[in-house]
């Protein structure tokens, strides 16, 4: 009997010690981001920001800066929208935007402003107008599949029962509970190799960029950079680009991709999704306007002639002011880029605005201050 | 068949086995315990 016993207890704990040393050097690294996140502060840029996790970034930065009054959720679409366009005082506007960004990764970022108590007055969300598209892959999320599947399963997340230490208490069973598990068993001997192996651990790079790329604003000198409200300045070689080049980009997007919109199958998950967090974020006092960016002129001009494309957008832009009206938001459709307006010289490629084309959309959706 | 050529774990005679045995049937045991937690919602993203 003893050797049977003594085998298990061995070999469970040696589980438990080879689990919690990961866990522990993870949330060592965690804290090491977050202290080089808290070093970008306004007047600064950073360079390097485009070799980095942006989820991580985004994630620290938003864990480590003071409570913004206005937050903009997005992809690459809203990522060039600055302070200065919204009319915000410095600090009081932070850009969350991200390459890929879709619903899931805006309930990531609004959990980490609201479970610190910075839950923003307003949120402006730049909704890809391809994002309830199921044929256009939209994965960079699956990386926080876990936190987006702890919002959906506590009912916006906040159970329906008990006290507020309710959940506290699941999420440490839960902790405890995976130092038992295989999976995570499996992911610390990965995560130990690596760091026997001498291999930076993951989201290194931030640490490194924010240690070694972070400037004074006035040097960017036209290189692509972050600044510290969120916002992204373009290169200027990319920003001179000529009509014709921009034109190509615009017709290509159109005809290959279909403005995202080809084969267009409905995605109500991520409706449902979308509706959790909107509703979520009502509940904390969060007013909340969103909008379907403008497409290139020409790229528009194409889409409108594709009928199966403009099924969906109208789908989507159903959906969407339903969701509104549930959730007490404001939804306004762009895709057209006359309806912001928005001329041909004011895109950089066929769906990414110029700054003047963000500037007189946020106008428009009136969350400009004069 | 298999309940006659596999007794349930419950049945077997533990004290009575050697040391040997023993220990196979512990890191059998150890290793059920970890796969039946097989699945992490918190620490690590598995997809």
């Amino acid at each position: 009997m003893r050797p049977f016993v003594l085998v298990v207890l061995l070999l469970l704990a040696l589980v438990v010690m080879v689990n919690g040393l990961a866990t522990w050097d993870r949330a060592r690294h965690e804290a090491r981001i977050a202290r080089a996140a808290a070093a970008f502060q306004p007047g600064l840029a950073l360079l390097g920001y485009r070799d980095t996790d942006e989820r991580r970034f985004q994630k620290a930065r938003l864990a480590v800066i003071p409570r913004p009054r206005i937050v903009a959720f997005g992809s690459s679409r809203v990522m060039a929208v600055s302070t200065p366009m919204v009319g915000a005082a410095p600090g009081e506007f932070y850009n969350a935007g991200l390459s890929g960004g879709s619903p899931e990764d805006f309930i990531v970022l609004w959990t980490t402003l609201r479970d610190r108590d910075k839950a923003p007055e307003a949120a402006i969300f730049a909704i890809d107008n391809w994002t309830f598209n199921r044929s256009h892959p939209q994965v960079r999320w699956l990386a926080w599949a876990d936190e987006v599947a702890r919002f959906v399963d506590t009912q916006d997340g906040s159970p329906a029962w008990g006290g507020s230490w309710v959940p506290l208490v699941l999420y440490r069973w839960y902790q405890v509970k995976d130092l038992l598990s295989f999976s995570v068993f499996r992911s610390s001997l990965r995560d130990l190799d690596r760091l026997l192996a001498g291999r930076p651990a993951r989201g290194a790079e931030i640490v490194r960029s924010l240690g070694t790329e972070l400037i004074d604003a006035r040097d960017v000198d036209g290189h692509r950079a972050l600044l510290a409200d969120g916002s992204l300045r373009y290169e200027t070689s990319y920003e001179r680009r000529g009509p014709n080049e921009v034109r190509a980009d615009a017709i290509d997007l159109a005809v290959r991709l279909r403005g995202g919109l080809g084969a267009f199958a409905w995605d109500a998950d991520r409706v449902r999704r979308l509706g959790s967090l909107w509703r979520d974020m009502r509940k904390h006092g969060v007013r909340i306007v969103a909008y379907l960016p403008p497409y290139h002129p020409v790229t528009w001009d194409l889409l409108r002639r594709d009928d199966g494309a403009m099924a969906g957008l109208v789908e989507t832009r159903v959906a969407l002011e339903a969701l509104a009206a549930g959730a007490g938001a404001s939804v306004f459709d762009l895709s057209n880029p006359a309806s912001v307006p928005c001329g041909e010289d004011e895109f950089l490629d066929g769906n990414h605005a110029r700054a003047s084309c963000m500037t007189r959309i946020l106008s428009r959706i009136g969350t400009r201050s004069p | 068949m298999i309940v006659r050529v596999f007794p349930n774990s419950l049945e077997l005679p533990l004290e009575r086995l050697g040391a040997v045995p023993q220990v196979g049937l512990a890191a059998a045991t150890a290793a059920s315990l970890l796969l039946m937690n097989y699945g992490s919602k918190f620490l690590y993203f598995q997809f």
